[in-house]
């Protein structure tokens, strides 16, 4: 049974270093949630505050209501899956997956039968004899998954658990994340530092920075309505821009940037946002028309070319072109107008 | 760029000092081996027509020897159990504690750097005025402070096998701390449980200075033999020699058999369905 998860002004310092700085948060039952952060933002302390390895300083914690700050983690119903996967190395894969089960006693066949499921749910039939330094780096992050979920715990804790792997592999896995969310209908939490999982897994995420939240809400609202200039440049909106004038009508944001006057709908909003962040893959040049800029870099990026233009007055906007058109035309030093297509300005409110 | 180890010159080089460090290191105790097979009473080298295992057969008359063999046996087998265990307890606590840590370590490690003859006089003083009468169990007191600091470290440097992880993924999956040392720890670290009980063994076997101190009736073997030399050797004590040798040699070609025997059939289930 997935459990809810509530956090009330939960803290954690170490000396003077504040790693979690009061966190108030609800997770619902059955909810994928992601923590996103970079290193040493606090996301892990938090996980581990959750997961019982680590005692808040102050604040509760608690589980479907009930305060469970003070229980270990021995005795709490959330099984984690760590960073480092930490498999015993002197046990075999069954082994592995059924410590959990030995631990908690009861009927051997049962126990033989549910570390069998648990190895067919990540698609390791029959990999149970094997020992651990024989598997693939794939196949160690499975069995890792394999002995948390076998708990069938109300909260399956995911520490990093991407990191480290090839990128092939990374996108696997993170597809099955999202398969074994919806199979297990267990509370997922995810700590990890890369947007593209935090975005495409979860139902909601919060992004940290230094020990606080900047903002809390679905994919949606942190990609289309960073609340701060931090999250737009964590979720890869690096041209954030002021405009020189910004102001709000029937529901439609109109600004003036470099002397170009442009518009979008911007339904639900309250106030003019202060800043502009733009979406570099809705950027194109033109021979005149749009802003007038000057390429300064050049980067070949595989699929497209990133380029960063500076406007008139020094404002620099990124830029990415497909990669079907052809270098020479792109040199640094060339001169254009960048035109904003529909969907390019996203308001960043503080 | 090369390091030089695929020249010839310096091939040569480095076998010659390796076998002559090797001669260094075994040619003293075979020597002794060898003479313990020598029917005369002067010491040398036996020409092969003579032979014998006079002294080995004169070895079971020897009832003082014996005594003081078994003696040595037997505090070597007690320190050995009691400084693996304190040793293991004082890694865990090792493994538990924070900024204490190095303060522990120094704890646990400095008797090894009190000199034994001072040891011994300084736990004599104490236990003459506790009014404890020396028997094999104060000796084994002088060699546990002996023994415990090299089985700690010895277990402590197999501790590091032991990742923070896996204990705490224990702990996760619910196991109390029991379950987490006997279950997780204890199977990790057994090569470093081995060698420091090993270790143990070996250097109450081999102690003199404490022992010299804390001895109540019953002599230890090095005691005796060393009151043997003095009061004009006899050939038997070669022949004691020989044998303590061999059943040490024996002993680690044993364990290492074991170990690798244990490996093999580890690697082979692997691959086995691989």
């Amino acid at each position: 049974m997935a459990i809810s998860i509530s956090l009330d002004n939960v803290a954690r310092a170490f000396g003077t270093v504040k790693a979690v700085d009061g966190i108030d948060l609800q997770i619902c039952a059955g909810e994928f949630f992601t923590l996103l952060g970079s290193s040493g933002s606090g996301k892990s302390t938090l996980l581990k505050i959750l997961g019982g390895f680590e005692k808040p300083s102050s604040g509760s914690v608690k589980f479907d209501g009930a305060d469970v700050t003070g229980v270990p983690a021995n005795r709490r119903p959330c099984n984690t899956v760590f960073q480092d996967l930490a498999l015993f190395p002197h046990m075999t894969v069954a082994e592995n997956v059924g410590y959990g089960l030995r631990v908690r006693g009861g009927n051997r066949n049962d126990r033989v039968k549910r570390v069998n499921d648990a190895l067919s749910l990540v698609d390791l039939k029959g990999y149970g004899e094997r020992t651990i330094a024989a598997l693939s780096g794939g196949q160690r992050q499975r069995v890792a998954l394999a002995r948390a979920l076998v708990m069938e715990p109300g909260i399956l804790l995911l520490d990093e658990p991407l990191t480290g792997l090839d990128e092939r592999l990374r996108q696997q896995m993170r597809d099955e994340f999202g398969r074994l969310h919806r199979k297990t209908g267990a509370t997922f939490i995810l700590v990890t530092h890369n947007q593209d999982e935090a975005l495409t897994l979860s139902d909601r995420l919060a992004v940290m920075h230094n020990g606080r939240f900047e903002q809390v809400g679905t994919p949606d609202d942190v990609l289309n309505r960073p609340a701060n200039e931090f999250v737009a440049r964590f979720v890869g909106l690096e041209s954030i821009v002021t405009p020189e004038a910004v102001r709000l009508e029937d529901k439609t944001c109109h600004a003036t940037i470099s002397g170009k006057h442009f518009s979008f709908a911007a339904p639900g909003m309250t106030a003019a946002p202060r800043k502009l962040a733009i979406r570099p893959d809705r950027v194109t040049l033109s021979e005149d028309g749009g802003i007038p800029v000057t390429v300064a870099r050049h980067h070949f990026r595989g699929r497209h070319h990133e380029l960063v233009l500076v406007t008139g007055d020094g404002t620099t906007i990124t830029a990415e072109v497909p990669s079907d058109r052809s270098p020479q035309s792109l040199g640094i030093g060339m001169v254009a107008t960048a035109e904003l297509q529909d969907g390019a300005l996203i308001p960043v409110m503080t | 760029m090369t390091i030089g180890f695929e020249r010839r010159d310096v091939r040569a080089t480095i076998w010659i000092l390796t076998a002559l460090s090797l001669l260094i290191v075994y040619l003293p105790p075979l020597y002794l081996v060898g003479i313990s097979f020598n029917p005369s009473l002067q010491p040398g080298m036996p020409s092969l027509g003579d032979i014998s295992l006079k002294w080995y057969g004169a070895l079971v008359n020897e009832r003082g020897l014996l005594a003081a063999l078994k003696e040595s046996l037997l505090i070597a087998t007690v320190t050995m159990v009691v400084s693996t265990l304190l040793a293991i307890f004082a890694a865990l606590a090792y493994l538990e504690l924070g900024r204490l840590k190095n303060g522990w370590f120094l704890f646990v490690v400095f008797p090894m750097f009190v000199p034994g003859i001072i040891q011994g006089l300084a736990l004599s003083v104490i236990l003459n005025r506790w009014q404890v009468v020396p028997f094999w169990g104060t000796v084994v007191m002088g060699h546990i402070l002996w023994s415990l600091p090299f089985a700690f470290t010895v277990i402590l440097t197999s501790m590091a096998t032991v990742k923070r992880s896996y204990v705490l993924a224990a702990a996760d999956l619910g196991a109390n701390w029991w379950q987490r040392t006997t279950q997780i720890v204890l199977p990790l670290i057994t090569p470093g449980l081995v060698g420091g009980a090993i270790f143990s063994f070996l250097l109450s076997l081999n102690e003199f200075a404490r022992s010299s101190y804390l001895v109540g009736r019953q002599n230890t073997l090095p005691l005796l033999m060393f009151g043997k030399m003095n009061s004009g050797a006899t050939p038997t004590i070669y022949a004691l020699s020989g044998v303590i040798l061999l059943v040490s040699i024996l002993a680690v070609a044993a364990v290492m058999y074991l170990i690798a025997r244990r490996r093999r059939a580890l690697a082979e289930r692997s691959v086995e369905k691989a």
